[in-house]
């Protein structure tokens, strides 16, 4: 079964649109599936349901044992095959 | 899209003389309204939406904002893009406590609701290279500036 992403930002409008688009280009050239998701920061320790990571460019609250990526990296271009990397090491089965 | 029909040397200015964001993005939204591009209500309109969404793009070295609102707000679709004397501080995008200080402005009104995703991933890949945003500093005229524009963003820009 894919791995379920969630993918955060302050305010779920156009930058987690642009992190999440980014991300499933990445993942596509390398063929990896995932199901993403885009919510506000605020909202991600209500949807933790199912969630095997979390990519977000700004702190989340308490989502106990899920990984966290915290990263600006998809919107600057700095670090973005490091952040891939560690993305595919927490989803690959 | 085409970058010809987004882009035109009236909509960019290469000395816009401000002293904080709200003033640049007062004057950007008011040459498109003079323009036609939008309706007078964008002028508040992209206030309001960098004040809740901010749109600094916080590069290694360069810096740049990408400002935008509703599609309700817009006539005809286009890029006004604005180089400022100094520094003016812009909130990041995504992360709105943090600041940076933003000499670049590159802000769009877009007609179409459904592109605006398109259009924001092909600037902020566009201007992920830092050699275009120093071109863009370094210009000497609204001329340059809009052939560099034309060229990075229109080869970033998606046929569609």
């Amino acid at each position: 079964m894919a791995k379920k992403i969630l993918v955060s930002c302050g305010t779920a409008v156009a930058t987690s649109t642009v992190v999440l688009r980014k991300i499933e280009e990445n993942l596509q050239e390398k063929g990896i599936k995932a199901d993403l998701i885009q919510c506000k920061a605020a909202e991600v320790p209500s949807k933790l349901d199912g969630v095997d990571l979390i990519v977000t460019t700004t702190p989340v609250g308490d989502v106990g044992d899920i990984p966290v990526i915290q990263t600006l990296s998809f919107l600057t271009g700095i670090g973005v095959d490091a952040d891939m990397e560690k993305i595919i090491s927490y989803i690959k089965e | 899209m085409k970058i010809e029909d987004i882009l035109k040397t009236d909509c960019i200015l290469c000395n816009v003389d401000a002293s904080d964001k709200e003033t640049a993005l007062k004057i950007m939204a008011e040459k498109l309204y003079s323009l036609g591009y939008v309706k007078e209500s964008y002028i508040q309109a992209i206030q309001d939406r960098e004040a809740n969404y901010p749109s600094g793009l916080p590069m290694e070295d360069l810096k740049i904002a990408i400002p935008h609102t509703d599609a309700d707000h817009v006539n005809q679709s286009i890029i006004c893009f604005a180089r400022l004397p100094e520094n003016v501080e812009f909130s990041v995008m995504g992360a709105p406590e943090e600041k940076i200080p933003v000499r670049l402005i590159s802000m769009f009104a877009l007609k179409e609701k459904k592109k605006i995703g398109d259009l924001l991933e092909t600037l902020i890949t566009t201007y992920q290279d830092n050699e275009v945003l120093k071109a863009l500093l370094d210009a000497e005229n609204e001329t340059q500036i809009y052939n560099i524009l034309h060229e990075n963003v229109g080869k970033n820009l998606k046929a569609s």
